[in-house]
């Protein structure tokens, strides 16, 4: 939102309903490197912290949903303020799904009991895409706040390559569970929580769309 | 399919050059608002299309008007018709001194001697059509200024449409009218358009997104943007036409 | 305390007017009693004006008033709503402010030269170039042969109501005119955009939304009609006695007549008194005149004026 409004209140909802967004984001962020330190350690205070913080994100869900509508409502936003509205509503539910994502590893995690039973390489790699799916959000976040097109476009792309290495580790778990049927406990939860991690990217990927659509008024979902 | 067109039209009051070379297709049968800060243009393009300007000696006009294939500008018709086929209504309601009845029959009297059972007829359809009949065919005598505001705007548009004209042209329909009466107005713009060509000049944005179907931007006498009114409201590929709408025009 | 003072002045304005009006009306009937005591109703009927007899009858010169400015209304509303028409809506820009201006100084000529004009240049071509004309060419014609018989010398009832003409045309078309002018511009663009020629709209549009303006200036003029007196003595020929209903014969008005005999009224017997008595009849035409225009006004506005 570079250029200012006639209404200098209608900047500050607006700067406001952003503001609200991104810390809705970080704390998303901080869950998923919860999960990850939750993999190393499966510290059942750190979980429960999870827990605790998912209730936070619901609440903050609603309250940004809410300052979707008052601003519909008091502003009538048309052209570029409308998608950014829209796109800021949408974007809120986005996150609340990354962050319901996070909850279903931190099941796994606790269902897995002990995380020594976890193969370490697979462990490292699992972390790995945890840890792209981290920065892939932090990405998102950062140019959603800026209305960066460009970088968003390198979103798509870092998404990619996430998507490659959920394959990877899945055809990894497949041929460990044929190979071991005794380990098939294991590799399905590992398998719920990799895929979750995975749907994280994909939800910063959606972000990123809309970052396009808020400047370009043109819509990229489902779109190959 | 365009009802009007202009093409490279200038307008000038005295030296002031108002309207700078404006073409424009203005389609048939759809409501079309002009929108724009005051002095943009948008009501004078509209009495360029209705020759009021020719009504004052220092104001001009240049280029081309073209309604059903004939170029309005080129002084060869007869104003008094053209108008007739153009119909018109103002920022404020304007009933003429006489009664209800009497403000529809007069435009009606002008171009066609009609028994009077027929012009009764006439005048009730127009009435109708204007969604104002029932609430006035008991008091059809009295006199128009007996009305309300919206009432009277009402009025004023049954008293356009009674000639059956091909195009009709709203100058800020609702600035005078209260929330009510501009909704029944602008529920009426959308009724009308089964049978007219409109024309719309507003100030409120709103009302322009929620009764046309095309909205051309004018800023400082010139067409900036014209579209489909939900491209206009979304995606204008114009910035000046999303500053302008946003309110980020300063 | 300041509130106090200037509604206390203010009103002490009125009941000043009101007094001195009142004041007016009884002074006129206290003196003109004995005439009204004495001629009764025939002292309007009656076209006896006989000083020296001590035998008074009103009749002549106020036909006199009453025909003189009739005529010039006939005479001065079309005129003036031409003017008016011509200054609004149909002359050039340049040419509006000095013609309208021309035409109010003519308001500001004195009566008096009015008159002298009239009796020594007006009426001789008037006699020459009109009368003479008129007379032949009705000679044959019923009614009209009497209306404009009689010698063609140029003063009489006729003239004078020409001479009233000239003298109101400046109120009624100035009044017009600024009536015309507050006409709302999108009204009569309303009209244009029906389609209308201009003469539609100033006949259906403009004409109907000034009516009570207008009325208003046609009875200002009217009003200095009734009243004048020194043009209308100076032509109208100063007969107190009528012979036929001709338009040219010479005849008297009721100003003219008090203009000239109240200065050698003799305070005995009724002459003095009967003079008083046409001011009071003067003094009622006026009232009547005002009257019937307020109710005319009250009646377009129920009709529907603006």
């Amino acid at each position: 939102m570079s250029d200012k409004h006639l209404s200098t209140y209608f900047d500050l909802d607006l700067k406001q309903l952003l503001d609200k967004l991104i810390f809705m984001g970080h704390e998303v962020e901080q869950q998923v490197q919860r999960i990850l330190s939750a993999l190393n350690n499966a510290d059942e205070s750190l979980i429960e912290e999870i827990f605790q913080t998912e209730q936070r994100i619901d609440a903050l869900e609603v309250e940004i949903d809410q300052g979707c509508s008052q601003l519909i409502v008091m502003r009538q936003p048309v052209a570029r303020d409308l998608r950014f509205v829209l796109a800021v509503s949408k974007a809120v539910a986005i996150l609340e799904r990354a962050a319901d994502e996070t909850i279903r590893i931190a099941k796994r995690i606790r269902h897995l009991g002990e995380t020594d039973s976890i193969d370490p390489i697979d462990k490292k790699n699992i972390v790995h895409l945890g840890e792209m799916s981290g920065v892939i959000l932090k990405h998102a976040l950062d140019a959603f706040a800026n209305m960066d097109v460009k970088n968003a476009s390198e979103i798509m792309l870092e998404d990619k390559a996430i998507n490659l290495e959920f394959y990877n580790l899945r055809d990894g778990f497949m041929k460990a569970m044929k190979e071991n049927p005794d380990t098939i406990n294991v590799y399905l939860d590992l398998l719920v929580i990799v895929k979750a991690l995975e749907r994280v990217g994909d939800y910063a990927k959606k972000i990123a769309e809309f970052i396009v659509y808020v400047v370009h008024g043109t819509d990229l979902r489902h779109q190959q | 399919m365009s009802k009007l067109t202009t093409r490279d039209l200038n307008f000038y009051y005295g030296d002031f050059h108002a309207l700078k070379s404006i073409s424009l297709e203005i389609p048939e049968k759809k409501v079309t608002a002009f929108i724009g800060p005051s002095g943009c243009g948008k009501s004078t393009l509209l009495r360029t299309f209705n020759q009021m300007f020719a009504l004052y000696p220092d104001q001009r006009a240049t280029g081309e008007v073209i309604m059903n294939g004939v170029n309005l500008l080129s002084g060869k018709q007869d104003v008094s018709l053209l108008r007739a086929k153009i119909g018109m209504v103002f920022q404020k309601p304007t009933p003429f001194p006489m009664s209800i009845y009497d403000n529809i029959a007069f435009g009606i009297k002008l171009y066609e001697q009609l028994p009077r059972s027929e012009l009764d007829l006439r005048v009730e359809s127009a009435l109708t059509r204007a969604a104002l009949w029932h609430e006035v065919k008991d008091k059809l005598n009295q006199s128009g200024y007996s009305l309300s505001g919206g009432q009277q705007q009402r009025l004023c548009i049954a008293r356009g449409i009674a000639i059956e004209p091909e195009i009709l042209l709203l100058d800020e329909p609702c600035s005078a009218l209260d929330p009510i009466s501009t909704t029944k107005i602008e529920e009426l713009i959308t009724e009308l358009k089964k049978d007219y060509t409109v024309v719309i000049v507003t100030h409120n944005m709103q009302q322009a997104a929620r009764c046309s179907d095309f909205t051309a931007y004018m800023y400082l006498g010139e067409l900036i943007e014209f579209g489909k009114t939900q491209k206009i409201f979304v995606k204008p590929d114009r910035k000046e036409t999303e500053d302008y709408i946003t309110g980020r025009f300063g | 305390m300041g509130n106090w003072i200037l509604g206390g002045l203010s009103m002490a304005a009125a009941i000043f007017t009101l007094a001195a009006l009142c004041g007016v009306i009884i002074m006129l009937g206290i003196q003109a009693w004995p005439s009204i005591t004495e001629f009764g109703f025939s002292f309007i009927t009656n076209s006896v004006w006989d000083p020296p007899n001590n035998v008074f009858g009103a009749f002549v010169p106020i036909y006199g008033t009453l025909i003189t400015s009739t005529i010039a209304l006939i005479i001065a509303i079309p005129v003036s709503f031409g003017i008016a028409l011509f200054l609004t809506e149909l002359a050039p820009a340049w040419l509006r402010r000095p013609l309208g201006t021309a035409i109010e100084l003519l308001a500001a000529i004195p009566s008096i030269v009015y008159g002298m004009w009239g009796l020594l240049f007006f009426s001789p071509i008037f006699a020459k170039y009109v009368q003479t004309p008129l007379m032949n060419w009705t000679a044959d014609i019923p009614f009209l042969n009497h209306l404009f018989a009689g010698a063609p010398i140029g003063i009489g009832l006729f003239t004078a109501g020409i001479i009233l003409a000239i003298m109101i045309i400046p109120y009624i078309a100035s009044v017009m005119r600024d009536v015309f002018e507050v006409v709302p511009p999108l009204l009569k663009e309303s009209a244009y955009g029906l389609g209308c020629t201009t003469w539609e709209v100033i006949w259906s549009v403009v004409l109907p939304y000034t009516k009570a303006g207008a009325i208003g200036g046609i009875m200002l003029g009217l009003g200095r009609a009734l009243g004048e007196t020194m043009a209308v003595t100076f032509v109208i020929g100063n007969s107190n006695i009528l012979d036929g209903y001709s338009l040219f014969s010479m005849g008297n008005s009721i100003t003219s007549v008090l203009a000239n005999e109240f200065p050698e009224a003799s305070l005995t017997g009724f002459h003095q008194s009967a003079l008083m008595e046409l001011g009071l009849i003067l003094f009622f035409i006026t009232c009547v005149v005002l009257s019937l225009s307020k109710v005319m006004l009250l009646r377009i506005k129920k009709m529907g004026g603006p």
